[in-house]
């Protein structure tokens, strides 16, 4: 019952016309991100961060959630437009969405892309709002022990964010690290690595560093593009031509199956929307009665994709809202946005900022039936922005997080560390360094480390002590399990992607 | 070659960062040595990686190092970038960016006029209705201006 009041009561709250009005501006301005090549969902998020401060924190929450959502939909347009996908997460329905245009059926695959997105995100909203209390419930067993190994077991996604090279995902963790250990000690309060400057003696502030690292990186990366270069749209698309009812209704199975995959594989730290997608993409061939026209240009394969990938968007949710937990780098960023609101996830997020927290879940159908409209009205325009050429985005880009960065405390100081952070990520990308895990890093090192400070004054700095305790309490256990089963994972997940892209191709 | 430089970099880093900890109390310096410790560990490994593929393909990897079109743009982008975050501090920031945009855009190689002011003005207009108009938060006015204002 108490369930059903929150509910109705953040249906309430997200039915005010500022949050709707959020909402529709959220799902819009994520389209657009998305369907940019070279944009992503995670630099979308982490460069409208600044822009919440001003805002009611459910309001301000709905504009991150809505441009993830957005995002994650957009990037299928790109995808099927120009063959390039917007975001990693369509990069499985380029395989028939291009082939769709190139037969002159453009609209056909929008449409059943928006639609097949909708429902996968329905889906996972409707399971993050029955998943996610009870877990969060499990939260309130955690001391500094459970928090330390909780810390540790995020860190350990890293090795799943890693990339081609698991050494270069790791280096990237421990700069990340080593970054998060700028500034006063958070137990005894002393200044690391401050050199007498003011500016660092609360360390680098984390959305300062997401902008840096996802934002300006990005900048630089994209001017070294030709900078008047559109993207070419393949011949004899109709983009104005929707699927009929019922072509969707017949692969009503094709959906739900990609939506449920999407969620279980969003809820798992690690597992992101690209590899959903693939697997969505991979099953929906194994159950079909003609897998030989997978590849050739039919909806099915466009469904079958989409649906995944928006599923992942309220599975992610689950671990992040209950346990503190980003599985992947928009959720990284997301939990930035939480912290900056004062919002700690856990269940004092379901209890004490209930009406918050329900407002920002409820709004993500909203947000989510928003790109569904925008998707049927406004596609032949959104076709048009997916191609700004590069030249034009990235100083406008640079710009905006330089607003962004100065937002935060009023100051210049933060703009220069801005800069210097994305010149550190433009740096590491260059020589492929995965930038994810330094995200993950710099928001997990603080927890893990206070939490592993207060574990070893109650121990009385006995390291014997603490690892009784690891093996004397079942979260402990638990956690310790599952750290092992997220430093196996790059091997599972490299597994898992061989067998469905041997299979797709 | 790129990976064996930076992991002589990064081990060099290491060992700056962990001379600059030297002086501080255990409590404070233990979690970040571990991490150094770490980082020395894996730069170390990086070099050995970088060694063995150095022998497999030594001319793809000195290719790299060239400075072409492309690292040119990005040293403008980096310089010019520099030079306006240090003008909006001076005067301010609306008339630091609208300069930036229009020059930026056209060195980036879009040519039509057109277009290049459009993006520039627009973007100019969008930020100040979002931030300055909706948002009410203060951007900087320019340390040479306020006095002027």
């Amino acid at each position: 019952m108490v369930l059903l009041d929150q509910l109705i009561m953040g249906f309430q709250h997200a039915l005010e016309w500022q949050n709707l009005l959020i909402a529709f501006i959220g799902a819009f301005g994520g389209i657009i991100i998305g369907g940019l090549p070279g944009l992503t969902a995670t630099m979308g998020v982490a460069l409208l961060i600044p822009v919440t401060f001003g805002m009611h924190p459910a309001t301000g929450l709905i504009l991150l959630g809505a441009v993830y959502c957005g995002a994650i939909y957009g990037g299928s347009i790109s995808a099927i437009l120009i063959r390039t996908p917007g975001t990693p997460a369509a990069a499985a329905t380029v395989f028939d969405g291009y082939e769709m245009t190139k037969k002159g059926e453009a609209g056909k695959a929008l449409g059943g892309a928006v639609v097949a997105s909708f429902c996968g995100g329905f889906f996972s909203t409707v399971v993050l709002i029955l998943v996610a209390p009870p877990l969060a419930l499990f939260s309130l067993k955690f001391g500094p022990h459970e928090f330390f190994l909780l810390a540790v077991f995020g860190l350990t996604i890293i090795a799943s964010l890693a990339g081609e090279s698991m050494v270069k995902g790791l280096i990237s963790g421990i700069i990340g690290l080593l970054v998060s250990t700028i500034g006063m000690h958070p137990l005894t309060g002393y200044f690391r690595f401050t050199f007498d400057m003011s500016a660092l003696y609360d360390g680098i502030p984390v959305i300062i560093a997401l902008i840096g690292l996802f934002s300006t990186s990005q900048v630089l990366y994209l001017a070294e593009r030709k900078g008047d270069e559109r993207a070419e749209m393949a011949t004899g698309e109709r983009i104005s031509v929707i699927p009929k009812f019922k072509e969707m209704w017949d692969l009503k199975g094709t959906i739900l199956r990609s939506s449920i995959i999407g969620t279980i594989v969003g809820a798992i730290p690690g597992a992101g929307a690209d590899i959903a997608s693939f697997l969505g993409y991979n099953e929906a061939k194994r159950f079909s009665r003609h897998p030989e026209k997978f590849g050739t240009g039919i909806l099915e394969g466009v469904v079958a994709s989409e649906a995944a990938n928006n599923g992942v968007t309220g599975g992610s949710l689950i671990p992040l809202l209950t346990l503190g937990i980003p599985g992947n780098a928009v959720t990284a960023v997301l939990l930035g946005g939480l912290l900056i609101q004062g919002l700690r996830p856990g269940m004092e997020l379901f209890r004490e900022h209930a009406d918050i927290t329900y407002t920002f879940i409820v709004s993500l159908f909203f947000a989510k039936t928003f790109y569904l409209i925008l998707g049927f009205v406004g596609l032949r325009y959104i076709s048009y922005v997916v191609r700004v050429p590069s030249g034009i985005l990235s100083p406008v880009i640079l710009v905006l997080s330089v607003v962004g960065s100065y937002a935060i405390r009023n100051s210049v100081s933060d703009v220069w560390l801005m800069l210097i952070m994305g010149l550190l990520g433009y740096g590491l990308r260059k020589y492929d360094f995965p930038l994810a895990p330094i995200c993950l890093a710099i928001i997990l090192g603080p927890l893990a480390e206070s939490n592993l400070a207060r574990a070893l004054t109650m121990a009385d700095n006995n390291l014997l002590l603490i690892f009784k305790y690891f093996v004397s309490h079942a979260i402990c256990l638990i956690l310790l399990v599952l750290i092992i089963a997220s430093l196996m994972s790059p091997l599972i997940k490299e597994w898992i992607l061989r067998k469905n892209r041997g299979s797709v191709s | 070659m790129a990976e064996i430089a930076i992991g002589i970099i990064l081990l060099i880093f290491s060992g700056l960062v962990y001379a600059i900890s030297i002086p501080y109390p255990f409590e404070a310096a233990y979690f970040p040595r571990g991490l150094l410790f770490l980082l020395a560990s894996f730069s170390a490994i990086l070099i050995v990686q970088g060694i063995s593929k150095k022998l497999k393909a030594e001319r793809k990897s000195i290719q790299k190092f060239r400075l072409g079109d492309r690292e040119k743009k990005v040293i403008t982008m980096v310089g010019s970038s520099i030079l306006y975050i240090y003008l909006l501090d001076k005067i301010g920031y609306y008339l630091a960016t609208l300069p930036y945009l229009l020059i930026m855009i056209r060195a980036l190689g879009v040519r039509r006029l057109r277009i290049i002011i459009l993006s520039a003005v627009s973007v100019i207009i969008f930020i100040y209705c979002i931030f300055t108009a909706f948002l009410n938060i203060p951007l900087p006015e320019g340390s040479l201006l306020v006095g002027i204002w």
